[in-house]
């Protein structure tokens, strides 16, 4: 057992499947000589050689294709985006091409897509998005979002393993300002499963990624306060973990979905629908939702901390909901 | 198509069981082999699965009800089985499941938000609908949440409060009521006296031979077996013995005809932190010493944790009971129903006592027998026990 930074935990997972499959191979811009922007794979050329982390050109479109291409020929490629953001420019090559080639050819695509997603490092508009949710909605793809270093080594194995194209989406707030304790051991976590981080009574947060630990903090301040508030951390958007959700919603008949995400069309808006389907008569309040607003992140930081979700925005709505 | 969930009989002499809790609600689906719902038979409780997959369609006997085995408890819609045959001829078609996911009850309510003056959140309106809260009365409960509306708290509230029978007005005084283990003993413990005429005899017993032979034994039986052995096997075996001679303490009276079993199971108090329990140990009259102490040590230990099933409680003839764990010496026990005899052995003390004309110090120990004067006479009754206390002074040895 080690405490790792989430970051580190990354590294390790993809460290210990390369080691474990020689199919898998890491490819994305500035990955191979520079270590990655965000050093992630740093030391990966020189360990394993070429061939296993390289460079690529500067076209998300062209890096996704051939990867496609690899996994199609019975190699498993992690893929890396420099920026959650980019992935627009390779939308099609896993939309149309990844994500249907099972429907449509019966041929496997077991490509892992690493993104670095997320704001409140400054990056602006371009640099700061959480696009999970333009990716739910497409059936033969998989999503996942871990929020601490153990579920970050646990989740990028069982991405890796996965026969099925799988976006990885890591929070670049969380790489070096989140610490947790690692088991050594070759664990993996399945994807589609949730994980009550913390329990409770009074009230439900579902959420996923950086929000995990916001509504944790939000959870602790209402705990001085007499109110219990459950955590579920979905860890994977798609499939989310229906049963976890429904479990939550009947324990607390009161749930606020939480994400930094977007609100309008956000995997918060499927999940509110889902209960408001199938949880209807558990339910003693409005379904809420606290996400960032409909804007692009700002570049400046008091704007952008006005749009993203903080703790004390996820405290107030949690208070509300206790209260109804 | 709609299948009778009924009260399942778990023993043989078991004729009715008591609801404890439903763990499915109307509208719930059920898988096969999930429990459906939790009884209480004497005191032992069971969960009980269901043999089919559907939905619970009906609840027809609630909670705290008893009802006779047999009886239709509930309704399922069950889901026909893929793999049974053609039933008259027809392919039953098995019901293709909608949802994937197992979805919460969207119950029905027939209480609804119409016209009242307050609006009521659909988990409020199911708990009033399960738990029978008419709209008049959801009306009146105060509501704490916001703006005042009633909460799952607050009609929660209402309901436990409305079960709440007694209040408890002094303060040097705690009202609690009977759990069911109790209730079922002050039940047993009435019915017991007003059914059997309670007659007791008494024996003395110079339990040297009994504590001797036991200090030879002790360890080596202890490395052999792996428990203590105790004065209660000593006594058990001597007792199987001679209702095997005295089968007339061994029996029980149905209507007018007396019932005299040549077989023993013998029934051994067991005093566990839920109450009293007596479990059976079938078949003691072909056991040996090392058997019977075996089942003995064995089912009291059941009892303790919790384990017995219902048939471990049914079926005694007789009953033994120690009545000196805390040092009494002499008690007058009431007999288990149907039994017509049951034994009480009291605490084993060093008295003085005279043998051959001289005091000497002897560990002196009480047998008491409580018999049903209906059929065991005092002649019957006082003889058997008094056997008991002579085998127990004189026996040569145990074979063990």
């Amino acid at each position: 057992m080690a405490t790792l930074t989430y970051l580190e935990a990354i590294s390790l997972g993809l460290k210990e499947e390369i080691k474990r499959d020689q199919n898998v191979f890491c490819l994305g811009e500035d990955i191979g000589v520079f270590g990655g922007a965000f050093k992630v794979t740093k030391g990966f050329q020189e360990e394993f050689g070429y061939w296993k982390c390289f460079d690529t050109p500067l076209s998300d479109s062209a890096i996704v294709g051939a990867s496609i291409g690899a996994a199609l020929m019975g190699m498993r490629p992690v893929v890396e985006i420099q920026f959650a953001d980019f992935i627009t420019c390779a939308f099609t090559q896993i939309v149309n091409n990844a994500a249907k080639i099972h429907y449509r050819w019966g041929a496997k695509v077991p490509m892992t897509v690493r993104c670095p997603s997320g704001g409140g490092v400054g990056g602006g508009p371009f640099h700061s998005q959480n696009p999970e949710a333009w990716f739910l909605r497409v059936p033969g793809l998989k999503v996942v979002c871990p929020s601490t270093p153990y579920d970050c080594k646990g989740l990028i194995k069982a991405a890796i393993r996965d026969d099925n194209p799988v976006i990885f989406f890591e929070h670049k707030y969380l790489y070096r300002r989140i610490k947790g304790e690692v088991p050594a051991d070759d664990y993996v976590i399945p994807i589609g499963k949730a994980d009550v981080k913390r329990e409770g009574t009074d009230v439900s947060v579902v959420t996923y990624g950086s929000t995990v630990h916001s509504s944790l903090e939000a959870a602790e301040r209402l705990a001085q306060e007499g109110v219990s508030v459950e955590v579920v951390d979905l860890r994977s958007i798609h499939p989310y973990d229906k049963e976890a959700v429904l479990a939550t919603v009947k324990k607390t008949n009161k749930v606020c979905v939480v994400h930094e995400d977007t609100l309008t069309g956000g995997v918060g808006a499927e999940v509110a629908a889902f209960i408001a389907e199938h949880a209807f008569s558990s339910l003693d309040a409005p379904v809420r939702r606290v996400a960032a607003l409909d804007t692009p992140i700002p570049y400046v930081p008091a704007l952008e901390e006005a749009v993203l979700p903080s703790t004390e925005k996820i405290y107030q709505v949690l208070k509300e909901l206790a209260a109804y | 198509m709609e299948v009778d969930i009924v009260m399942p009989q778990l023993g043989e002499s078991i004729a009715e069981g008591t609801i404890v809790k439903w763990h499915k609600k109307i509208g719930d689906r059920i898988e096969k082999d999930e429990t459906i719902f939790e009884i209480t038979t004497d005191k032992i409780d069971s969960e009980i699965p269901s043999v089919y997959a559907g939905r619970l369609s009906k609840i027809l006997v609630m909670e705290n009800q008893t009802v006779a085995v047999g009886a239709v408890v509930g309704i399922i819609e069950a889901e026909a089985d893929m793999l049974s045959p053609t039933i008259g001829g027809h392919t039953v078609k098995p019901i293709s499941p909608g949802v994937q996911v197992p979805s919460i009850v969207n119950r029905q309510s027939s209480i609804r938000n119409e016209g009242g003056s307050r609006q009521y959140s659909p988990v409020v309106l199911a708990l009033a609908q399960e738990q029978g809260v008419s709209m008049e009365e959801l009306e009146k409960i105060p509501g704490t949440g916001n703006e005042g509306r009633v909460t799952k708290q607050d009609i929660a509230a209402y309901v436990a409060s409305r079960s709440k029978v007694f209040a408890s007005v002094r303060s040097d005084e705690d009202i609690i009521p009977l759990d069911r283990i109790k209730k079922s003993m002050a039940e047993h413990m009435v019915k017991s006296l007003h059914t059997s005429a309670h007659t007791f005899s008494v024996s003395e017993v110079d339990c040297q031979r009994m504590v001797d032979e036991r200090e030879r034994q002790r360890q080596e039986f202890e490395k052999k077996h792996g428990m203590k052995l105790t004065y209660t096997h000593f006594i058990a075996q001597v007792v199987v013995n001679l209702l095997k001679e005295t089968p007339m303490v061994n029996a029980s009276l149905e209507g007018d005809k007396m019932i005299i079993k040549k077989y023993v199971n013998l029934g051994v108090a067991v005093a566990t932190d839920r109450g009293l329990l007596v479990p059976v140990v079938k078949g003691a009259h072909l056991m040996s010493f090392v058997e019977l102490a075996k089942a003995i040590t064995g089912i009291s230990e059941k009892a303790k944790n919790h384990q017995l099933v219902p048939d471990d409680v049914h079926g005694g003839t007789f009953t033994m009971t120690n009545n000196g764990t805390f040092g009494n010496i002499i008690a007058l026990p009431i007999i288990n129903q149907p039994q017509v005899a049951i034994l009480a052995y009291g605490a084993i003390k060093k008295r003085p006592v005279v043998v051959e004309d001289k005091v000497v110090v002897r560990p002196v120990m009480y047998l008491t027998l409580a018999y049903d004067h209906r059929i065991v006479d005092g002649a019957t009754g006082g003889s058997f026990v008094q056997k008991v206390a002579d085998v127990l002074e004189t026996f040569k040895s145990f074979i063990i």
